[in-house]
């Protein structure tokens, strides 16, 4: 449902913007018989709803049309860059959550001690630091100085992993560091919660250790904000990977997408932006399967 | 099955020393405004297989005096003086963690709400489970056995379907039973039941109650059972102990306490209470006044600013706890004891 | 208080205990001096005051916006004027914080630079703040279909990646001043208008917005006088991290070229302008990152401050 609402809102959205998509495709100085031939081979011709019925009936089939510009199916293209955009999103979040757990189980421990306040302010820090801000003083910092990890390239995952993290750890990392601060801080504050409940109480009272009690009792029923955050946070992830993309060459979605705009490659744009969307809603679907596995009581309600 | 659990779920108390002695016990909450004293010089015995029941209205302490024998406090601010004596160990001398060996193993907890008090997202098998694998090292197999024959003696009868229910799905009474199965399932010789009953209904309000006593005189263990409600700590339990203000303002038999209360505040809860007692003109007697504030307490006896009986020197001399004429056992403090028999009134029959 | 921590002080049975609803309130207040003294266990410390750490990033805000406005009255030179100095040159008396490749003066640009950040950020919440929390206060109060339609919709708009419709508007129309502001204003519709939403849920069936339904006020003198002040604050909260997400929205688009067009100089087109240089002249790109970063810490650690003196706990996305 929502992704069908979804696809007629990436429609629309390029179809309502005023003026010709074939003028804007070809650019100001273009002939009227050059309009006219690519308004024809678009469809633009016919009625919208014709335009979209057979947009979307190609789109179910996986054709998202052909690239104006590079004469390649989209299709194609997306295929190649998507795994670029799912291992980083992947990898981030696995940076952030190793960083997040750890810090907010120590934080919610010894509460206003000194990691705990050393960890919350820092956490404002990260919050502030948005892939664009961040990046270009870790590249600095670590490629261009000390040429730890290098600023650019990409390797395939599949024939070369470990060039391939190599080159993946540093644009990872600059789109954890958001991440982090929001895991951080939510675990935190449901962990205080919890550890306030009576069954830990009991749980201790059984003579469980404190680390017995904190992983086995405290974590679980702690992390349903967590993973509701980490379903919405991916909406802001894929805007956040393009930005990481372009900075760091990688041949991802975004970068994809960023192109397509400057060479106005319409039917790249289009497909792209389609399939992250549906990709988005995706996660926020398995999410909620996913909390359903946590939370038995979700489960049967 | 009482035979079975006999076997599995205690030894048979039987030295001569009480399993437990409490002496002078005080504890204070440490906070911003100054210290504020909960349990004020508590002392008694228990013996094995016995249940105390110790009442008191909301505040009085008795909840405190529970967990300062367990020693376990959600917050570190606490301050506990006095002696706990435990099958001859000292408990308030020992480290953490030697207490927190004993804790599971020797004694339990059973909480007054099994809603909040079981964890909502982990099968409540295993969390009677995870006390004889986690503490008693028991194998994975062992100890399910453990917490299903646990869960059987505290009579839930297809213990092995409800082993891998999820609280949510269990009604209150079979909750509170899932508890007392955590907390017999390792063999502890003294439980501390806080409100045990107090979120269920009559019936099986009832039915935890025998359970309860039934446990405790089949395996040997003590009870230590916390309730505000006169009609539970009368009909379950072989002693009373009131406490008002912080401290133990009559103790003894629970037959003694009930039929022949001493302590004013005593009469007056038991007169307070429709399901013990009717009263001749068929009216309740609620008790005047407010409860004492605990950070203003005067010099004299914490209840006569509300007891119809008191005089200056109430108000000014703290009366100790004195052995009553009929029975050595029954202690109480007061300067105006009451003296005729509220059996007339009984309406429930006490032990 | 902690639930379950003092479950001794709240236990109270009035059939048993207390038959007069006079001992019975007793109890309560009784239960406050001693709850007082074990508050100190389970709060932060601070929470009730906002502290001095919050009127220094307040203030930095403001000086922020002040240079903002006022930039045309300080004494800097034209912040696209190139050879305003020597080009790539560090800090000296004439050019503060040096220049850049061209020789523009970066300190005439980094504050000229706030202003677009500002005035989107600013502008879109306003307008966001005033079309999404009206109509969350009135779905909130009204209930019915109104509200279900309405919050219906608002989680299809939220179904969509909101950077990605950024890039997509941008990618057959160029980015002008008050398109970006509208832009980000539909953006901030939805969840300012579930915020506002949840919290006017919270607080119409509280006791005291029941009492003057009771006493016959109007709908709308409920909404205003009663609910409004009530919400209000965790509203302003939520809607300053609002300000720190445009900040963040907008300059991810400049730093991708896809906001307001060049020269005009923005935090993000300076920082992605600079990283070329990044090898020779590290500061061209690090200044504005810094003043960007600066301005989020600020954003976002006052209206936490904001949110947790007010008592609630919105979620931090």
């Amino acid at each position: 449902m929502i992704v069908f609402v979804i696809s007629i809102g990436v429609f629309l959205l390029l179809h309502l913007l005023p003026g010709n998509p074939a003028y804007a495709i070809l650019g100001p100085g273009a002939t009227p018989l050059a309009v006219a031939k690519v308004t024809r081979q678009l469809g633009l011709n016919k009625p919208l709803i014709d335009q979209y019925v057979t947009w979307l009936t190609r789109a179910l089939h996986g054709n998202l049309g052909t690239s104006y510009l590079t004469e390649q199916p989209v299709s194609t293209t997306i295929g190649h860059a998507f795994p670029v955009d799912l291992e980083l999103v992947i990898l981030s979040q696995l940076i952030a959550f190793a960083l997040a757990i750890p810090m907010a189980i120590t934080a919610a421990r010894r509460q206003a001690s000194i990691l705990d306040r050393i960890f919350t302010m820092s956490s404002f820090g990260m919050l502030s630091l948005p892939a664009f801000v961040i990046g270009v003083p870790l590249v600095l910092a670590v490629a261009v100085t000390v040429h730890w990890f290098p600023a650019t390239g990409y390797t395939p995952i599949y024939s070369q992993p470990i060039t391939n993290l190599h080159e993946m750890i540093l644009p990872s990392i600059t789109l954890a560091v958001g991440s982090v601060a929001i895991y951080y801080r939510l675990l935190r504050t449901d962990l205080i919660a919890t550890l306030q409940e009576e069954f830990i109480t009991l749980a201790r009272s059984k003579g469980l250790s404190n680390r017995e009690v904190m992983y086995r009792h405290a974590l679980r029923p702690s992390t349903f904000s967590v993973l509701t955050a980490t379903a919405i946070n991916v909406g802001s992830l894929l805007g956040g990977a393009v930005v990481v993309e372009y900075l760091f060459g990688l041949p991802g979605m975004g970068l994809l997408l960023v192109n397509g705009i400057y060479s106005r490659d319409y039917v790249m744009v289009q497909g792209v932006i389609l399939t992250l969307a549906v990709a988005f809603v995706l996660v926020n679907f398995l999410a909620d399967i996913l909390y359903r596995v946590i939370d038995p009581r979700v489960r049967h309600a | 099955m009482k035979a079975r659990a006999a076997t599995s779920f205690g030894e048979d108390a039987t030295s001569s020393a009480p399993l437990l002695r409490v002496r002078s016990l005080t504890t204070s909450y440490v906070g911003e405004r100054g210290s504020l004293r909960v349990v004020d010089d508590v002392s008694f015995s228990l013996e094995g297989g016995k249940v105390l029941s110790v009442v008191g209205e909301s505040g009085s302490g008795k909840t405190a005096l529970c967990r300062s024998i367990m020693r376990l406090f959600p917050t570190s601010k606490v301050h506990v003086d006095g002696q706990v004596i435990f099958d001859d160990q000292q408990l308030l001398e020992l480290d953490d963690l030697e207490m927190s060996e004993l804790w599971g193993t020797r004694i339990a907890m059973v909480f007054q709400d099994p809603m909040s008090s079981l964890n909502p997202v982990m099968r409540v098998g295993n969390q009677v489970a995870e006390g004889p694998r986690r503490r008693l090292h028991m194998a994975r197999s062992a100890a399910k056995e453990r917490a299903i024959s646990a869960l059987k003696s505290a009579g839930i009868a297809d213990a092995k379907q409800r082993y891998s229910r999820y609280p949510h799905e269990l009604s209150g009474g079979l909750r509170q039973r899932v508890a007392i199965a955590i907390a017999i399932a390792n063999g502890p010789k003294l439980i501390l039941a806080d409100e045990p009953t107090t979120g269920l209904d009559v019936t099986v309000q009832a039915q935890i109650l025998s359970l309860v006593n039934q446990l405790s005189h089949s395996a040997g263990i003590a009870v230590i059972m916390v309730t505000h409600d006169l009609a539970v700590a009368a009909s379950a339990s072989d002693d009373i102990a009131v406490m008002y203000a912080g401290r133990v303002v009559e103790i003894g038999p629970a037959r003694e306490v009930i039929g022949h209360p001493r302590m004013r505040y005593t009469e007056a809860l038991l007169l307070a209470s429709p399901r013990l007692y009717q009263t001749p003109h068929a009216r309740l007697n609620a008790i005047a006044g407010r409860p004492p504030d605990p950070l203003d307490l005067g010099p004299g006896c914490a209840f006569s600013p509300r007891c119809p009986h008191a005089d200056s020197r109430c108000f000014e001399e703290r009366p100790e706890l004195t052995a009553s004429s009929e029975d050595q056992r029954h202690l109480y403090a007061c300067w105006h004891p009451a003296s005729a028999a509220l059996d007339e009134f009984a309406k429930l029959a006490v032990k | 208080m902690p639930e379950g921590t003092e479950s001794h002080q709240v236990d109270i049975d009035p059939d048993t205990l207390h038959n007069d609803a006079h001992g019975h309130g007793g109890a309560r207040a009784r239960d406050k001096t001693s709850a007082g003294v074990m508050e100190a266990n389970s709060q932060e410390p601070g929470k009730r005051v906002l502290g001095p750490a919050f009127w220094i990033a307040v203030g930095w805000i403001a000086i922020i916006a002040l240079a903002a406005i006022f930039a045309n009255l300080l004494p800097l030179p034209n912040p696209n004027l190139t050879g305003a100095g020597p080009a790539m040159a560090g800090p000296s008396l004439a050019h503060l914080l040096g220049t850049d490749e061209l020789g523009r003066d970066l300190l005439s640009r980094l504050i000229f630079g706030t202003r677009v950040s500002l005035v989107v950020s600013f502008a879109s919440i306003a307008i966001g703040t005033a079309i999404g929390g009206s109509l969350g206060i009135v779905a909130g109060y009204v209930g019915g279909v109104v509200d279900w339609m309405a919050n219906a919709l608002a989680y299809i708009i939220l179904a969509f990646p909101p950077l990605l419709l950024l890039l997509a508007i941008a990618a057959f129309s160029k980015q002008t001043l008050p398109k970006l502001v509208a832009e980000f204003a539909f953006l901030s519709l939805a969840p300012l208008f579930r915020v506002t939403r949840g919290a006017t849920l919270a607080v119409a069936n509280r006791e005291f917005v029941q009492a003057a339904v009771a006493s016959g006020a109007g709908r709308f003198r409920i909404l205003t006088r009663e609910i409004l002040p009530s919400v209000l604050p965790s509203v302003i909260s939520y809607a300053l991290l609002g300000v720190a997400i445009v900040i963040v929205g907008e300059g991810s688009l400049a730093f991708l070229g896809l906001s307001v067009a060049l020269p005009t100089p923005s935090w993000g087109n300076m920082i992605a302008e600079g990283r070329t240089f990044l090898a020779v002249d590290p500061w061209i790109s690090l200044i504005p990152s810094l003043a960007m970063f600066s301005l989020l810490l600020a954003l976002n650690f006052s209206a936490d401050k904001l949110g947790e003196r007010f008592g609630s706990r919105e979620a931090k996305l």
